[in-house]
Protein backbone atom coordinates (compact mmCIF):
# COMPACT_ATOMS: atom_id res chain seq x y z
CA UNK A 1 0.00 0.00 0.00
CA UNK A 2 1.11 3.59 0.46
CA UNK A 3 3.87 2.51 3.10
CA UNK A 4 4.81 0.13 0.99
CA UNK A 5 5.31 2.25 -1.93
CA UNK A 6 7.46 4.56 0.37
CA UNK A 7 9.68 1.71 1.08
CA UNK A 8 10.46 0.83 -2.43
CA UNK A 9 10.70 4.52 -3.25
CA UNK A 10 13.63 4.07 -0.54
CA UNK A 11 14.76 0.93 -1.47
CA UNK A 12 15.97 2.20 -5.52
CA UNK A 13 17.05 4.59 -3.85
CA UNK A 14 20.06 2.95 -1.71
CA UNK A 15 19.49 -0.33 -3.05
CA UNK A 16 23.12 -1.65 -2.68
CA UNK A 17 21.04 -5.47 -1.87
CA UNK A 18 21.54 -5.31 1.74
CA UNK A 19 18.25 -4.71 3.67
CA UNK A 20 19.96 -3.84 7.25
CA UNK A 21 23.63 -2.81 7.94
CA UNK A 22 24.90 -2.97 11.04
CA UNK A 23 28.37 -0.79 11.30
CA UNK A 24 31.08 -1.16 14.14
CA UNK A 25 27.96 -2.05 16.30
CA UNK A 26 29.05 -1.95 20.52
CA UNK A 27 27.04 -2.60 23.09
CA UNK A 28 27.36 -3.48 26.73
CA UNK A 29 25.19 -4.31 29.53
CA UNK A 30 26.98 -2.39 32.66
CA UNK A 31 30.73 -3.87 32.33
CA UNK A 32 29.81 -6.77 30.39
CA UNK A 33 30.49 -6.09 26.57
CA UNK A 34 27.33 -8.53 24.60
CA UNK A 35 29.23 -6.73 21.47
CA UNK A 36 32.30 -4.80 20.48
CA UNK A 37 32.36 -2.96 17.02
CA UNK A 38 30.47 -6.03 14.86
CA UNK A 39 29.73 -5.61 11.18
CA UNK A 40 26.70 -7.65 9.56
CA UNK A 41 25.10 -7.26 6.37
CA UNK A 42 21.55 -8.87 5.71
CA UNK A 43 20.53 -9.06 1.90
CA UNK A 44 17.33 -8.07 0.73
CA UNK A 45 14.81 -10.84 -0.11
CA UNK A 46 16.54 -13.63 1.44
CA UNK A 47 15.77 -15.35 4.98
CA UNK A 48 19.62 -15.29 7.29
CA UNK A 49 19.77 -16.79 10.08
CA UNK A 50 21.51 -15.59 13.55
CA UNK A 51 22.68 -18.37 15.08
CA UNK A 52 25.06 -18.57 18.40
CA UNK A 53 24.83 -20.63 22.21
CA UNK A 54 22.82 -19.41 24.76
CA UNK A 55 23.86 -16.06 26.11
CA UNK A 56 25.65 -15.01 22.97
CA UNK A 57 23.21 -11.60 22.54
CA UNK A 58 21.21 -12.76 19.59
CA UNK A 59 17.65 -11.26 21.26
CA UNK A 60 20.43 -8.32 21.84
CA UNK A 61 21.20 -8.09 18.02
CA UNK A 62 17.47 -8.60 16.87
CA UNK A 63 16.23 -5.62 19.46
CA UNK A 64 19.33 -3.65 18.09
CA UNK A 65 18.42 -3.99 14.45
CA UNK A 66 14.74 -2.87 16.01
CA UNK A 67 16.16 0.10 17.08
CA UNK A 68 14.42 -0.73 20.65
CA UNK A 69 18.16 -0.97 22.10
CA UNK A 70 20.57 1.89 21.58
CA UNK A 71 24.34 0.89 20.38
CA UNK A 72 27.09 2.34 22.51
CA UNK A 73 29.22 2.85 19.12
CA UNK A 74 27.96 2.28 15.28
CA UNK A 75 25.25 2.37 13.13
CA UNK A 76 22.12 0.60 11.94
CA UNK A 77 20.99 1.13 8.86
CA UNK A 78 17.45 -0.11 8.17
CA UNK A 79 16.02 0.71 4.31
CA UNK A 80 18.41 3.54 4.08
CA UNK A 81 17.53 5.07 8.06
CA UNK A 82 20.41 5.10 10.62
CA UNK A 83 17.54 4.10 12.95
CA UNK A 84 19.98 4.87 16.25
CA UNK A 85 19.61 8.88 15.14
CA UNK A 86 16.07 9.20 14.48
CA UNK A 87 13.82 11.00 17.29
CA UNK A 88 11.23 9.14 18.92
CA UNK A 89 8.26 10.11 16.60
CA UNK A 90 9.96 9.01 13.44
CA UNK A 91 11.78 5.79 15.13
CA UNK A 92 8.07 4.80 15.64
CA UNK A 93 6.95 5.66 12.25
CA UNK A 94 10.04 3.43 10.76
CA UNK A 95 8.78 0.75 12.85
CA UNK A 96 6.07 0.15 10.28
CA UNK A 97 8.76 -1.66 8.32
CA UNK A 98 9.08 -4.39 10.59
CA UNK A 99 7.33 -7.26 11.86
CA UNK A 100 8.55 -8.81 14.86
CA UNK A 101 7.73 -12.64 16.03
CA UNK A 102 8.20 -12.27 19.83
CA UNK A 103 9.73 -15.58 21.60
CA UNK A 104 6.20 -15.45 23.54
CA UNK A 105 4.38 -14.60 20.90
CA UNK A 106 3.40 -11.16 22.75
CA UNK A 107 -0.38 -11.29 21.91
CA UNK A 108 -2.17 -8.84 23.55
CA UNK A 109 -3.94 -10.92 26.02
CA UNK A 110 -7.32 -8.78 26.16
CA UNK A 111 -8.11 -8.99 22.66
CA UNK A 112 -9.15 -12.16 20.76
CA UNK A 113 -6.93 -13.56 17.75
CA UNK A 114 -9.35 -11.85 15.53
CA UNK A 115 -8.26 -8.47 16.94
CA UNK A 116 -5.41 -9.24 17.73
CA UNK A 117 -4.21 -9.55 14.28
CA UNK A 118 -6.55 -6.21 13.27
CA UNK A 119 -4.76 -4.44 15.95
CA UNK A 120 -2.01 -2.42 13.42
CA UNK A 121 -4.57 -2.09 10.69
CA UNK A 122 -7.01 -0.13 12.77
CA UNK A 123 -3.75 1.78 14.05
CA UNK A 124 -2.00 2.50 11.33
CA UNK A 125 -4.96 2.61 8.52
CA UNK A 126 -8.48 4.01 7.88
CA UNK A 127 -9.97 1.24 5.98
CA UNK A 128 -13.47 0.36 6.25
CA UNK A 129 -14.36 -2.71 9.02
CA UNK A 130 -15.16 -5.02 5.84
CA UNK A 131 -11.66 -4.42 4.55
CA UNK A 132 -10.01 -5.05 7.85
CA UNK A 133 -12.32 -8.36 8.02
CA UNK A 134 -10.95 -9.64 4.45
CA UNK A 135 -7.24 -9.08 5.37
CA UNK A 136 -7.25 -10.49 8.97
CA UNK A 137 -9.03 -13.53 7.88
CA UNK A 138 -6.41 -13.84 4.71
CA UNK A 139 -3.47 -13.21 7.38
CA UNK A 140 -5.36 -15.74 9.60
CA UNK A 141 -5.75 -18.51 6.35
CA UNK A 142 -2.08 -18.12 5.45
CA UNK A 143 -1.51 -19.14 8.61
CA UNK A 144 -4.27 -21.79 9.11
CA UNK A 145 -5.83 -20.17 12.00
CA UNK A 146 -8.91 -18.40 9.80
CA UNK A 147 -11.07 -20.86 12.58
CA UNK A 148 -9.65 -19.56 15.79
CA UNK A 149 -10.52 -16.00 14.98
CA UNK A 150 -12.58 -15.84 17.82
CA UNK A 151 -10.43 -17.66 20.39
CA UNK A 152 -9.01 -15.71 22.98
CA UNK A 153 -4.84 -16.18 23.73
CA UNK A 154 -5.36 -18.41 26.79
CA UNK A 155 -6.92 -20.87 24.53
CA UNK A 156 -4.39 -21.16 22.34
CA UNK A 157 -1.29 -23.76 22.76
CA UNK A 158 2.19 -22.57 22.27
CA UNK A 159 2.63 -23.00 18.58
CA UNK A 160 -0.96 -21.22 17.66
CA UNK A 161 -0.01 -18.63 19.65
CA UNK A 162 2.82 -17.97 17.70
CA UNK A 163 1.14 -18.65 14.44
CA UNK A 164 -1.69 -15.81 15.33
CA UNK A 165 1.52 -13.75 16.46
CA UNK A 166 3.16 -14.04 12.88
CA UNK A 167 -0.24 -13.45 11.40
CA UNK A 168 -0.45 -10.03 12.85
CA UNK A 169 3.18 -9.07 12.66
CA UNK A 170 2.56 -9.59 8.52
CA UNK A 171 -0.88 -7.68 8.81
CA UNK A 172 0.75 -4.42 7.28
CA UNK A 173 2.97 -6.62 4.84
CA UNK A 174 6.14 -5.28 6.23
CA UNK A 175 9.38 -5.60 4.55
CA UNK A 176 11.14 -6.89 6.99
CA UNK A 177 10.30 -9.61 9.61
CA UNK A 178 12.45 -10.52 12.63
CA UNK A 179 12.01 -14.03 14.30
CA UNK A 180 13.09 -14.07 17.86
CA UNK A 181 13.68 -17.77 18.57
CA UNK A 182 10.44 -18.96 16.91
CA UNK A 183 11.13 -23.00 17.64
CA UNK A 184 11.56 -22.96 21.40
CA UNK A 185 9.69 -25.08 22.81
CA UNK A 186 7.47 -26.57 20.32
CA UNK A 187 6.93 -29.90 19.45
CA UNK A 188 8.07 -31.19 15.91
CA UNK A 189 5.07 -30.66 13.80
CA UNK A 190 4.62 -27.33 15.55
CA UNK A 191 8.12 -26.55 14.69
CA UNK A 192 7.59 -27.93 11.19
CA UNK A 193 4.31 -26.05 10.37
CA UNK A 194 6.55 -22.69 11.67
CA UNK A 195 9.78 -23.60 9.03
CA UNK A 196 7.34 -23.80 6.31
CA UNK A 197 5.61 -20.62 7.12
CA UNK A 198 8.58 -18.60 7.63
CA UNK A 199 9.81 -19.72 4.02
CA UNK A 200 7.23 -19.81 2.81
CA UNK A 201 5.97 -16.21 3.76
CA UNK A 202 9.46 -14.64 2.64
CA UNK A 203 8.71 -16.51 -0.57
CA UNK A 204 5.36 -15.47 -0.82
CA UNK A 205 5.59 -12.20 0.13
CA UNK A 206 9.17 -10.81 -1.12
CA UNK A 207 10.14 -9.89 2.27
CA UNK A 208 13.57 -10.00 4.28
CA UNK A 209 13.46 -12.55 7.45
CA UNK A 210 16.07 -12.32 10.04
CA UNK A 211 16.01 -15.43 12.24
CA UNK A 212 17.42 -15.72 15.72
CA UNK A 213 17.72 -19.40 17.05
CA UNK A 214 20.04 -21.66 17.90
CA UNK A 215 17.86 -24.46 16.64
CA UNK A 216 20.44 -25.65 14.36
CA UNK A 217 18.72 -28.08 12.12
CA UNK A 218 15.60 -25.95 11.38
CA UNK A 219 17.43 -22.13 11.19
CA UNK A 220 19.73 -24.05 8.70
CA UNK A 221 17.37 -26.00 6.50
CA UNK A 222 15.70 -22.32 5.68
CA UNK A 223 18.04 -20.15 6.07
CA UNK A 224 19.81 -18.58 2.65
CA UNK A 225 22.91 -16.87 4.74
CA UNK A 226 23.65 -17.65 8.32
CA UNK A 227 25.80 -15.80 10.56
CA UNK A 228 27.15 -17.30 13.95
CA UNK A 229 27.82 -14.90 17.26
CA UNK A 230 29.16 -14.96 20.05
CA UNK A 231 32.05 -13.61 22.39
CA UNK A 232 30.93 -10.37 21.46
CA UNK A 233 31.88 -10.85 17.70
CA UNK A 234 30.48 -12.44 14.53
CA UNK A 235 32.04 -15.53 14.71
CA UNK A 236 31.41 -16.61 11.46
CA UNK A 237 28.77 -15.99 8.26
CA UNK A 238 28.22 -17.57 4.98
CA UNK A 239 25.90 -20.34 3.24
CA UNK A 240 24.67 -23.26 5.99
CA UNK A 241 27.38 -25.54 3.96
CA UNK A 242 30.09 -23.08 4.37
CA UNK A 243 29.42 -22.83 7.81
CA UNK A 244 29.57 -26.67 8.35
CA UNK A 245 32.73 -26.82 6.27
CA UNK A 246 34.15 -24.13 8.42
CA UNK A 247 37.21 -25.16 10.19
CA UNK A 248 36.69 -22.37 12.71
CA UNK A 249 36.75 -24.71 15.90
CA UNK A 250 34.14 -22.48 17.48
CA UNK A 251 32.14 -22.72 15.12
CA UNK A 252 32.60 -26.43 14.54
CA UNK A 253 31.85 -26.98 17.95
CA UNK A 254 28.38 -25.07 17.50
CA UNK A 255 27.45 -26.95 14.29
CA UNK A 256 28.10 -30.26 15.35
CA UNK A 257 26.90 -30.10 19.05
CA UNK A 258 30.22 -30.89 20.84
CA UNK A 259 29.65 -30.12 24.62
CA UNK A 260 33.14 -29.08 24.69
CA UNK A 261 35.72 -27.07 23.08
CA UNK A 262 36.78 -23.45 23.17
CA UNK A 263 33.41 -22.67 24.67
CA UNK A 264 34.26 -24.83 27.61
CA UNK A 265 31.92 -27.34 29.52
CA UNK A 266 33.27 -26.45 33.21
CA UNK A 267 32.74 -22.95 34.42
CA UNK A 268 35.79 -21.07 35.38
CA UNK A 269 36.74 -22.97 38.54
CA UNK A 270 39.64 -23.38 40.84
CA UNK A 271 41.28 -26.77 40.43
CA UNK A 272 39.19 -29.83 41.09
CA UNK A 273 41.43 -31.42 43.59
CA UNK A 274 42.23 -28.02 45.79
CA UNK A 275 38.84 -27.66 45.86
CA UNK A 276 37.82 -31.02 47.28
CA UNK A 277 40.40 -30.63 49.89
CA UNK A 278 39.44 -27.54 51.45
CA UNK A 279 41.85 -25.24 49.74
CA UNK A 280 39.45 -23.42 47.65
CA UNK A 281 36.67 -22.12 49.02
CA UNK A 282 34.08 -20.61 47.39
CA UNK B 1 29.21 -10.51 56.26
CA UNK B 2 28.89 -6.64 55.86
CA UNK B 3 31.45 -4.61 54.62
CA UNK B 4 33.48 -2.47 57.20
CA UNK B 5 35.78 -0.74 54.27
CA UNK B 6 34.32 3.13 54.80
CA UNK B 7 35.21 3.26 51.11
CA UNK B 8 33.19 0.63 49.91
CA UNK B 9 30.16 2.07 52.03
CA UNK B 10 30.80 5.58 50.67
CA UNK B 11 30.69 3.91 47.08
CA UNK B 12 27.48 2.25 48.21
CA UNK B 13 25.92 5.04 49.12
CA UNK B 14 26.63 7.23 45.97
CA UNK B 15 25.70 4.20 43.89
CA UNK B 16 22.45 4.09 45.66
CA UNK B 17 21.90 8.01 45.53
CA UNK B 18 22.75 7.40 41.77
CA UNK B 19 19.98 5.15 40.99
CA UNK B 20 17.68 6.83 42.82
CA UNK B 21 17.85 10.38 41.06
CA UNK B 22 18.32 8.21 37.91
CA UNK B 23 15.22 6.58 38.66
CA UNK B 24 13.79 10.12 39.12
CA UNK B 25 14.98 10.93 35.70
CA UNK B 26 12.90 8.26 34.47
CA UNK B 27 9.46 8.62 36.40
CA UNK B 28 9.65 12.03 35.09
CA UNK B 29 10.44 11.15 31.48
CA UNK B 30 7.77 8.79 31.55
CA UNK B 31 5.09 11.41 32.62
CA UNK B 32 5.93 14.01 30.22
CA UNK B 33 5.82 11.61 27.55
CA UNK B 34 2.62 10.25 29.02
CA UNK B 35 0.90 13.49 29.13
CA UNK B 36 2.21 15.30 25.72
CA UNK B 37 0.99 14.94 22.22
CA UNK B 38 -1.32 12.59 21.01
CA UNK B 39 -2.38 8.89 22.10
CA UNK B 40 -2.38 8.22 17.84
CA UNK B 41 -3.79 5.00 18.36
CA UNK B 42 -7.15 4.25 18.36
CA UNK B 43 -9.89 5.85 20.80
CA UNK B 44 -8.30 8.41 23.22
CA UNK B 45 -11.50 8.21 25.13
CA UNK B 46 -12.34 4.63 24.07
CA UNK B 47 -9.60 3.23 26.03
CA UNK B 48 -9.99 6.29 28.92
CA UNK B 49 -13.25 5.11 29.48
CA UNK B 50 -12.09 1.06 29.75
CA UNK B 51 -9.58 2.64 32.33
CA UNK B 52 -11.66 4.99 34.38
CA UNK B 53 -13.99 1.30 34.74
CA UNK B 54 -10.80 -0.54 35.89
CA UNK B 55 -9.71 1.85 38.08
CA UNK B 56 -12.49 3.76 39.01
CA UNK B 57 -15.77 2.06 39.32
CA UNK B 58 -14.10 -1.45 40.19
CA UNK B 59 -12.73 0.50 43.35
CA UNK B 60 -16.42 1.68 44.24
CA UNK B 61 -17.40 -1.13 46.61
CA UNK B 62 -13.95 -0.87 49.16
CA UNK B 63 -14.22 2.69 48.78
CA UNK B 64 -18.32 2.45 49.82
CA UNK B 65 -17.48 0.18 52.61
CA UNK B 66 -14.77 1.60 54.48
CA UNK B 67 -16.60 5.24 53.87
CA UNK B 68 -19.59 4.03 56.00
CA UNK B 69 -17.62 1.86 58.80
CA UNK B 70 -14.98 5.38 58.73
CA UNK B 71 -17.98 7.29 59.37
CA UNK B 72 -20.05 4.94 61.46
CA UNK B 73 -17.15 4.57 64.01
CA UNK B 74 -16.44 8.43 63.89
CA UNK B 75 -19.77 9.12 65.30
CA UNK B 76 -19.17 6.58 67.89
CA UNK B 77 -15.99 8.12 68.83
CA UNK B 78 -16.76 11.36 68.80
CA UNK B 79 -20.00 10.92 70.71
CA UNK B 80 -18.40 9.40 73.71
CA UNK B 81 -15.59 12.34 73.55
CA UNK B 82 -18.11 14.79 73.23
CA UNK B 83 -20.68 13.84 75.66
CA UNK B 84 -18.51 14.57 78.93
CA UNK B 85 -18.34 18.31 77.77
CA UNK B 86 -22.08 17.90 76.99
CA UNK B 87 -21.08 18.95 73.26
CA UNK B 88 -22.31 15.47 72.00
CA UNK B 89 -24.74 17.82 69.55
CA UNK B 90 -21.56 18.69 67.65
CA UNK B 91 -20.98 15.50 67.22
CA UNK B 92 -22.14 15.87 63.01
CA UNK B 93 -19.61 19.13 62.86
CA UNK B 94 -17.18 16.47 63.90
CA UNK B 95 -17.59 14.05 61.52
CA UNK B 96 -18.17 16.33 58.40
CA UNK B 97 -14.72 18.45 59.11
CA UNK B 98 -13.01 14.85 60.00
CA UNK B 99 -13.84 13.47 56.80
CA UNK B 100 -14.04 16.39 54.39
CA UNK B 101 -10.13 17.66 55.83
CA UNK B 102 -8.58 14.98 56.63
CA UNK B 103 -9.85 11.56 56.57
CA UNK B 104 -11.82 11.48 53.38
CA UNK B 105 -8.90 12.16 50.92
CA UNK B 106 -6.46 10.42 52.41
CA UNK B 107 -8.12 7.03 53.43
CA UNK B 108 -9.36 6.84 49.89
CA UNK B 109 -5.94 7.92 48.46
CA UNK B 110 -4.57 5.00 50.63
CA UNK B 111 -7.26 2.48 49.53
CA UNK B 112 -6.81 3.55 45.82
CA UNK B 113 -2.65 2.80 46.26
CA UNK B 114 -3.52 -0.62 47.46
CA UNK B 115 -6.48 -1.39 45.22
CA UNK B 116 -6.16 0.27 42.10
CA UNK B 117 -2.18 1.20 42.23
CA UNK B 118 -1.30 -2.10 43.15
CA UNK B 119 -3.45 -3.33 40.05
CA UNK B 120 -2.20 -1.00 37.58
CA UNK B 121 1.48 -2.30 38.57
CA UNK B 122 0.81 -5.64 38.18
CA UNK B 123 -0.72 -5.39 34.89
CA UNK B 124 2.18 -3.23 32.99
CA UNK B 125 4.50 -5.32 34.39
CA UNK B 126 2.83 -8.18 33.03
CA UNK B 127 2.71 -6.67 30.22
CA UNK B 128 6.39 -6.20 29.90
CA UNK B 129 7.22 -9.44 31.40
CA UNK B 130 5.19 -10.81 27.98
CA UNK B 131 7.08 -8.49 25.60
CA UNK B 132 3.11 -7.00 24.85
CA UNK B 133 4.80 -2.99 25.54
CA UNK B 134 7.65 -4.58 23.01
CA UNK B 135 5.43 -5.59 20.76
CA UNK B 136 3.24 -2.40 20.81
CA UNK B 137 6.49 -0.43 19.91
CA UNK B 138 7.48 -2.71 17.11
CA UNK B 139 3.32 -2.30 15.42
CA UNK B 140 4.61 1.51 15.88
CA UNK B 141 2.68 2.18 18.75
CA UNK B 142 4.46 4.35 21.87
CA UNK B 143 3.48 2.51 24.69
CA UNK B 144 3.79 5.54 27.06
CA UNK B 145 0.43 7.17 25.03
CA UNK B 146 -1.50 3.94 24.27
CA UNK B 147 -1.08 1.98 27.54
CA UNK B 148 0.17 4.63 30.37
CA UNK B 149 -1.47 7.57 29.50
CA UNK B 150 -5.36 6.61 29.58
CA UNK B 151 -4.12 4.81 33.19
CA UNK B 152 -2.98 8.17 34.73
CA UNK B 153 -5.63 10.25 33.03
CA UNK B 154 -8.02 7.47 34.68
CA UNK B 155 -6.36 7.97 38.14
CA UNK B 156 -6.65 11.56 38.03
CA UNK B 157 -10.38 11.84 37.24
CA UNK B 158 -11.47 8.94 39.85
CA UNK B 159 -9.77 9.14 42.79
CA UNK B 160 -11.45 12.77 43.83
CA UNK B 161 -14.85 11.01 42.66
CA UNK B 162 -14.22 8.02 44.77
CA UNK B 163 -13.05 10.70 47.82
CA UNK B 164 -16.55 12.83 47.57
CA UNK B 165 -18.23 9.25 47.59
CA UNK B 166 -16.27 8.63 50.10
CA UNK B 167 -17.06 11.32 52.51
CA UNK B 168 -21.16 10.96 51.33
CA UNK B 169 -21.44 7.63 52.44
CA UNK B 170 -19.22 8.56 55.55
CA UNK B 171 -21.46 11.45 56.38
CA UNK B 172 -24.28 9.33 55.75
CA UNK B 173 -23.02 6.33 57.87
CA UNK B 174 -22.46 8.95 60.91
CA UNK B 175 -26.05 9.86 60.77
CA UNK B 176 -27.08 6.48 60.82
CA UNK B 177 -25.13 5.96 64.02
CA UNK B 178 -25.60 9.51 65.77
CA UNK B 179 -29.02 10.11 65.13
CA UNK B 180 -31.18 6.26 64.45
CA UNK B 181 -28.54 4.97 67.16
CA UNK B 182 -27.25 7.22 69.96
CA UNK B 183 -30.27 9.24 69.61
CA UNK B 184 -29.00 12.81 68.36
CA UNK B 185 -31.60 15.09 67.54
CA UNK B 186 -31.49 15.21 63.92
CA UNK B 187 -31.44 18.94 63.13
CA UNK B 188 -28.77 19.52 65.42
CA UNK B 189 -26.61 16.91 63.34
CA UNK B 190 -27.60 18.18 60.07
CA UNK B 191 -27.69 22.08 61.38
CA UNK B 192 -24.11 22.27 63.05
CA UNK B 193 -22.51 19.93 59.94
CA UNK B 194 -23.97 22.78 57.79
CA UNK B 195 -22.90 26.15 60.11
CA UNK B 196 -19.44 24.83 60.76
CA UNK B 197 -18.61 23.39 56.88
CA UNK B 198 -17.00 26.29 55.19
CA UNK B 199 -17.04 25.48 51.20
CA UNK B 200 -13.88 26.65 50.21
CA UNK B 201 -11.65 26.51 53.32
CA UNK B 202 -13.12 22.39 53.90
CA UNK B 203 -14.37 21.13 50.11
CA UNK B 204 -12.52 22.71 47.76
CA UNK B 205 -9.44 22.21 50.08
CA UNK B 206 -9.95 18.26 50.53
CA UNK B 207 -10.84 18.06 46.77
CA UNK B 208 -7.07 19.85 46.24
CA UNK B 209 -5.71 17.29 48.59
CA UNK B 210 -7.63 14.45 46.63
CA UNK B 211 -5.77 15.94 43.63
CA UNK B 212 -2.41 15.72 44.82
CA UNK B 213 -2.64 12.16 46.14
CA UNK B 214 -4.08 11.54 42.59
CA UNK B 215 -1.29 12.54 40.91
CA UNK B 216 1.16 11.00 42.94
CA UNK B 217 -0.29 7.48 43.85
CA UNK B 218 -1.15 6.73 40.24
CA UNK B 219 2.03 8.12 38.89
CA UNK B 220 4.27 6.20 40.99
CA UNK B 221 1.77 2.71 40.16
CA UNK B 222 2.38 3.56 36.50
CA UNK B 223 6.12 4.06 36.50
CA UNK B 224 6.49 0.84 39.34
CA UNK B 225 5.06 -1.50 36.60
CA UNK B 226 6.87 0.04 33.46
CA UNK B 227 9.85 -0.03 34.96
CA UNK B 228 10.20 -3.45 36.81
CA UNK B 229 12.40 -5.91 36.23
CA UNK B 230 10.29 -8.07 34.07
CA UNK B 231 9.79 -11.76 36.06
CA UNK B 232 7.46 -12.61 38.47
CA UNK B 233 9.93 -11.59 41.47
CA UNK B 234 10.24 -8.39 39.73
CA UNK B 235 6.68 -7.51 39.75
CA UNK B 236 5.98 -8.47 43.09
CA UNK B 237 8.66 -6.17 44.16
CA UNK B 238 7.39 -3.53 42.31
CA UNK B 239 3.69 -3.85 43.27
CA UNK B 240 4.87 -3.38 46.79
CA UNK B 241 7.22 -0.50 45.64
CA UNK B 242 4.21 0.96 44.67
CA UNK B 243 1.93 0.36 47.77
CA UNK B 244 4.68 1.42 50.24
CA UNK B 245 6.50 4.40 48.09
CA UNK B 246 2.24 5.84 47.38
CA UNK B 247 1.34 5.42 50.82
CA UNK B 248 3.91 6.90 52.68
CA UNK B 249 4.05 9.77 50.18
CA UNK B 250 0.25 10.08 50.72
CA UNK B 251 0.90 10.44 54.56
CA UNK B 252 4.02 12.73 54.06
CA UNK B 253 2.13 15.01 51.44
CA UNK B 254 -0.72 15.10 53.41
CA UNK B 255 1.02 16.98 56.60
CA UNK B 256 2.94 19.27 53.77
CA UNK B 257 -0.40 20.45 52.51
CA UNK B 258 -2.58 20.49 56.00
CA UNK B 259 0.48 22.96 57.37
CA UNK B 260 0.04 25.40 54.10
CA UNK B 261 -3.77 25.13 53.93
CA UNK B 262 -4.72 25.32 57.96
CA UNK B 263 -1.23 25.77 59.28
CA UNK B 264 -1.43 29.32 58.54
CA UNK B 265 2.17 28.70 56.62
Amino acid sequence: MILRFYHCTVLSMTNNGNAIELKGVSFQRGARKIFDGIDLHIPRGKVTGIMGPSGAGKTTLLRLIAAQLKPAAGEVWVNGQNLPGLNRADLFDARKQFGVLFQSGALFTDLNVFENVAFPLRVHTKLSEELIRSIVLMKLQAVGLRGAAHLMPDELSGGMKRRAALARAIALDPDILLYDEPFVGQDPIAKGVLVRLIRLLNDALGITSVVVSHDLAETASISDYLYVVGGAQVLGQGTPEDLMNSDNPRIQQFMQGRPDGPVAFHYAAPDYAQDLLGGGRG
Amino acid sequence: MANRDPLARIRLLGRSGLHVVMAMGRSAHLLLHALTGRCGAGSGLHLLGKQLFAVGVLSLPIIIVSGLFIGMVLALQGYNILIDFGSEQAVGQMVALTLLRELGPVVTALLFAGRAGSALTAEIGNMKSTEQLSSLEMIGVDPLKYIIAPRLWAGFISMPLLAAIFNVVGIWGGAMVAIDWLGIYDGSYWGNMIASVDFHKDVVNGVIKSLFFAFVVTWIAVFQGYDCIPNSEGISRATTRTVVYASLAVLGLDFILTALMFGGL
